[in-house]
């Protein structure tokens, strides 16, 4: 009877917290997480990766065909949201809650290969980063890959983010777009 | 002939609901932001507009990324600046487009 009389007590004050923290801050992805929930979930997320994991050295080669092939695969399926860069400068990327690191900086640099592998594989629940396994041995190819792509990040040229914008996926409105600022760029449009 | 360059802002149907092209010509350059004088395609309403650039505004002169400063960007020429409007910033280049140098 205790042991429920607790529980419910427990329970009742999750509920109380909750209620205040949404109804005091918004029900909003639109803001900047504390320092604390930041410390939290990054904490979280370290206890949560299991160790042989967080150990587990790349077996790709660094080399500079990989970075080629990880570089390809970042611009198709991550950018939107990283950026090409990795800044997470990007319009869903800052919409997000917690929005997209910026995965150049130590907070993601210092994560382990393995690390970086489990995260890509799995993704990290209630953010926007989702599990991208596909459970074959190719796909956990293209995670190391990738992993050898962020280690790249911080040193990528203007020649590299050049090339990734033409591998970026655009929609027809977007090319459409584009055609129509290169146009007017060139002096063919406006008034 | 630079009032023929003084162009359309075009609220551009952006790929995203908040993000905005403006196109018009440079009024003035400065370390960390841009003058553009733009026409409103609508009202016909001319504007001139400063736009912030920090690190992560992306710069393309041509097909090339280049940094902010190395895109000598002149007064006069043609530009167009995406913007994002829930950004915290207000009118923070998110990217810069210009021609392609001429050779």
């Amino acid at each position: 009877m205790r042991r429920v009389i607790w529980t419910l007590i427990v329970l009742l004050a999750i509920a109380a917290i909750l209620v205040v923290v949404t109804k005091g801050i918004g029900f909003t992805s639109r803001r900047v997480p504390s320092s604390i929930e930041v410390k939290m979930m990054t904490s979280a997320r370290r206890w949560a990766i299991p160790a042989a994991a967080r150990d587990k050295p790349n077996p790709v080669p660094s080399t500079p065909e990989v970075i080629r092939q990880g570089m390809s695969h970042f611009a198709d399926h991550c950018a939107i949201c990283h950026a090409n860069t990795g800044s997470g400068s990007t319009t869903i990327g800052q919409g997000l809650f917690p929005p997209s690191p910026d995965m150049r900086e130590p907070r993601t640099q210092e994560l382990t290969d393995g690390e970086l592998f489990y995260i890509i594989e799995h993704g990290v629940p209630f953010t926007g980063m989702p599990a991208w396994s596909i459970g074959t041995p190719e796909g956990e190819t293209a995670s190391w890959t990738l992993v050898r792509f962020i280690r790249h990040l911080p040193q990528l040229s203007e020649k590299e983010m050049t090339d990734m914008e033409k591998l970026n996926p655009k929609s027809e409105g977007q090319k459409e777009e584009d055609r129509r600022i290169n146009d007017f760029l060139k002096g063919r449009g406006g008034s | 002939m630079t009032a023929l360059l003084v162009l359309s802002v075009v609220v551009s149907a952006a790929l995203l609901a908040h993000e905005v092209t403006y196109m018009g010509s440079v009024l003035a350059v400065e370390a960390t932001k841009v003058q553009v004088k733009t026409v409103d395609d609508k009202t016909k309403k001319e504007d001139t507009v400063w736009f912030l650039v920090d690190k992560n505004t992306k710069v393309k002169r041509g097909d090339s990324l280049v940094k902010f400063v190395d895109a000598k960007i002149a007064k006069g020429e043609r530009i167009a600046v995406t913007i994002n409007h829930d950004a915290a910033t207000k009118n923070l280049a998110t990217e810069i487009r210009l021609a392609a140098a001429s050779k």
